[in-house]
């Protein structure tokens, strides 16, 4: 795969994440993302010979500063299949022992409570909770957290909740918005820019998808705490847009541009860049050969070209 | 290794990581359908030789398809 495939596939995943969100969701997500990084802040606090920084607004990285230097609690972490974040010590010894700690959506409060633990840990596990936790990495080595989530826990869900902070406590009302971001949502754009913009009259309440969300959670299993974490979107009683026309008119709307600029009669955004684009253009070289009864058999590539290498 | 039925003859670099000209001379023959190349080119350079390599394969007789960043 060539650079400008796999920029093109990451802006697509990206695209369709946003629409599947939507308007309102989007708002959710970073409240969501609040509330759990509040929720982290409260459990590391409580960790003795972990201390936090100040609380900066809006901001969803936690920098735990320990007893233990960063790169040990990094290790330890590893070592019982989390993947706590980035020892800042490593590049930044300005920081000293700091962890560098992401908590975004998809870390349920199963993982954030596992990670915490681990963190307290003043032991190694022992031998049966060990051999365990290998096995479970075995099977799953690409999730770590999300095999912790499923993996036995001692310490059960604390009483406390992610929502237990309300957002005005989080975030001031001020430094949130009232009416719903002006991104493209392919349908309904209406309900949701109403349904945000009436958020602001209940802001000391917790959104209710958040609200269903954390409580879908603390009632299922461990098991099943990321995938409810992981979809937002499902807790919401907000229609989900389909996708085709949003995509439709984004394909659209530049081509027409660029046509009323170039004075062509038509354009098409078609084919889309990387290998898409050589292996039309090289199609393309073809039939025009062909078409001229010139028949040639080779495509000279400079070897530092990408793309149109071999690969394509 | 083929490209919709062509073969991929495949042209060197220069010590200053352009296109070798001298190469490109030598492989631009009659039975070249086309020059594949990408501008910046994956070590990071504007190709400075660009004109003279659409030159010789143009005078050749033949199509370049120039894709840039790609």
């Amino acid at each position: 795969m060539n650079i400008c495939t796999a920029q093109a596939l990451n802006a697509l995943a990206g695209v369709i994440y946003l629409s599947w969100l939507g308007r309102r969701g989007i708002v959710e997500l970073a409240e969501l993302m609040l509330q759990r990084t509040a929720y982290a802040r409260e459990r590391l606090t409580a960790i003795d010979g972990i201390e936090l920084p100040p609380r900066a607004a809006g901001c969803s990285r936690v920098r735990a500063e320990g007893a233990r230097t960063g790169a040990a609690h990094h290790r330890r972490c590893r070592e019982q299949g989390i993947n706590p974040g980035y020892p800042l010590s490593r590049e930044y010894p300005e920081f000293g022992d700091g962890l560098l700690v992401a908590i975004t959506e998809r870390r349920t409060r199963a993982e954030i409570d596992r990670f915490c633990e681990v963190l307290a840990q003043r032991s190694p596990p022992s031998e049966p909770r060990a051999r365990c936790e290998r096995e479970l990495r075995r099977r799953r080595p690409a999730h770590h957290l999300r095999t912790l989530a499923a993996g036995p826990s001692r310490v059960r869900t604390a009483e406390a909740g992610c929502a237990g902070t309300t957002l005005d406590e989080l975030l001031a009302p001020e430094l949130r918005r009232e009416e719903a971001p002006r991104l493209p949502e392919s349908q309904n754009p209406k309900s949701s820019a109403t349904s945000t913009g009436s958020r602001s009259g209940t802001s000391t309440s917790t959104p209710a998808s958040i609200r269903s969300l954390v409580h879908d959670e603390a009632q299922s299993k461990a098991p099943r705490a990321h995938r409810s974490a992981a979809r937002p979107r499902e807790a919401s009683s907000a229609p989900r847009p389909t996708a085709g026309a949003g995509c439709a008119r984004a394909d659209v709307a530049p081509a027409g541009g660029a046509r009323e600029i170039a004075g062509l009669p038509h354009v098409s955004l078609q084919p889309s860049a990387g290998s898409h684009g050589e292996l039309a253009g090289v199609l393309l070289t073809r039939a025009y050969h062909e078409d001229r009864g010139d028949h040639r058999s080779k495509v000279l590539t400079p070897d530092t070209a990408h793309g149109t290498n071999p690969a394509t | 290794m083929t490209m919709a039925g062509y073969d991929v003859v495949k042209v060197g670099t220069d010590p200053r990581g352009n296109v070798d000209l001298d190469d490109l001379r030598a492989k631009a023959t009659e039975d070249v359908a086309c020059l594949m190349l990408t501008n910046p080119s994956t070590l990071g350079l504007f190709e400075p030789g660009i004109e003279e390599i659409a030159t010789i394969v143009h005078d050749a007789g033949r199509r370049s398809t120039t894709t840039a960043r790609t």
